[in-house]
């Protein structure tokens, strides 16, 4: 079955198909909401509740629309309702600090870095720089429709960003500066 | 080679993890439940839904037309209590017949109005008459004994005099003593208002 006719087949409330985009894409969405929520129950929540919420709405879609990307972005939205209403986060809208200004800082050694390391330090941020920086530097959105996820102005997602990942940048450099103390203190 | 573009070629990498085996039945169970054990569930509802739609629909036709047949003649009514000449709010009381089974209350606070303030006898006299016509509506009650404190026409003060009397409304006795013990008062006004306290008294 081509993706087409999967979606036709949903469209009918087909539950094979249905199982079938689950199977596809349920780990791409998990992925997604882990990464946002830092639970993996509270996510796999959120992968069930996408998916039987895009389910009911797939009549709305074209037939050649990119499901992955629909359903996560399903998924992503549903996990910021989920911090919105658990930890009250984004209320607080500081764009006005755009004024001050934070510059974007230059960093083109980032092949220096291993996944892990990086993983490792994005998980370190506070959750209002991480969240942003996962969107933006992995879920591949733009800054425009970070704003429009977290329902805040998109010149507090350019600010917020900034300062996460100069943050980023620190912890990276920092690790470096660690890594080279414990091999020359082996040596 | 900046931190974006090289997360993105490491992609794979970043979505390493995978869910765990008890939630795919776990979503087996979910779908089941909320798109496909629920369907017939679903149809009856939305048919009871569609027939109780249609039902109140009908209901709502009807009674519209019927309240602005009504509604056409209040207002026909009104016009006529709210005219300048005498004769023409006469005319009004007078309209104001068997076909208003219902309680109006625009009507009747245009009528308690004109019991209160209108200059002509022969209008506030038919006012009565139209009045009574609410016997259990207490708003009329407490008003004709108002009426019957300030008014100051003897014929008007009678047909008050009665129309209480014949409601059996205690509560005007009171009123009815102030008019037997005023001097002022006309004795025909005064042989009524007494014949009435004995019949409230009895």
């Amino acid at each position: 079955m081509n993706q087409k006719e999967v979606i036709q087949k949903c469209k009918q409330n087909d539950y094979s198909a249905q199982i079938e985009v689950y199977n596809s894409y349920k780990n791409l969405l998990y992925n997604s909401c882990f990464r946002i929520l830092q639970r993996r129950e509270d996510a796999e929540d959120m992968v069930q509740d996408a998916f039987i919420k895009g389910f009911q709405k797939v009549g709305q879609v074209k037939d050649d629309v990119n499901l992955a990307a629909w359903f996560r972005r399903i998924a992503i939205n549903l996990c910021f309702d989920k911090l919105r209403k658990d930890k009250n986060i984004f209320l607080l809208d500081d764009s006005i600090e755009i004024e001050v200004g934070f510059i974007d800082t230059d960093f083109d050694k980032a092949e220096e870095f291993s996944v892990d390391i990086i993983k490792e330090c994005i998980n370190k941020l506070k959750e209002k720089y991480r969240v942003i920086l996962v969107l933006y530097l992995i879920e591949d959105y733009n800054h425009r429709e970070i704003s429009e996820i977290l329902k805040i102005n998109e010149s507090t997602v350019r600010n917020q960003y900034a300062r996460g990942k100069g943050q980023l940048i620190e912890l990276l450099q920092k690790h470096t500066n660690n890594e080279f103390k414990r091999t020359h203190t082996a040596t | 080679m900046n931190l974006k573009e090289h997360i993105q070629q490491h992609k794979n990498e970043f979505d390493s993890e995978e869910m765990s085996t008890k939630s795919k039945v776990l979503f087996k169970e979910k779908l089941q439940k909320e798109l496909h054990s629920v369907k017939k569930t679903k149809v009856v509802y939305r048919r009871f839904i569609a027939v109780a739609a249609s039902i109140v629909l009908v209901f709502s036709v009807i009674l519209w037309n019927q309240d602005s047949e009504v509604s056409v003649k209040t207002a026909e009514v009104l016009n006529y209590l709210e005219d300048a000449s005498a004769g023409k709010r006469l005319e009004g009381v007078y309209k104001f017949d068997e076909e208003f089974k219902n309680e109006d209350s625009k009507i009747i606070e245009t009528l308690l109005k004109i019991l209160h303030k209108d200059e002509n006898a022969n209008v506030k006299i038919a006012t009565v008459d139209a009045l009574l016509k609410f016997p259990s509506n207490d708003n009329v009650r407490t008003n004709l004994i108002t009426a019957l404190e300030n008014e100051k026409t003897p014929l008007v003060q009678i047909k008050i005099i009665k129309s209480l009397s014949y409601l059996r409304e205690n509560r005007a006795q009171n009123t009815l003593e102030e008019i037997i013990n005023n001097e002022e008062t006309f004795p025909i006004v005064k042989s009524n208002a007494t014949l009435a306290m004995n019949q409230l008294k009895q």
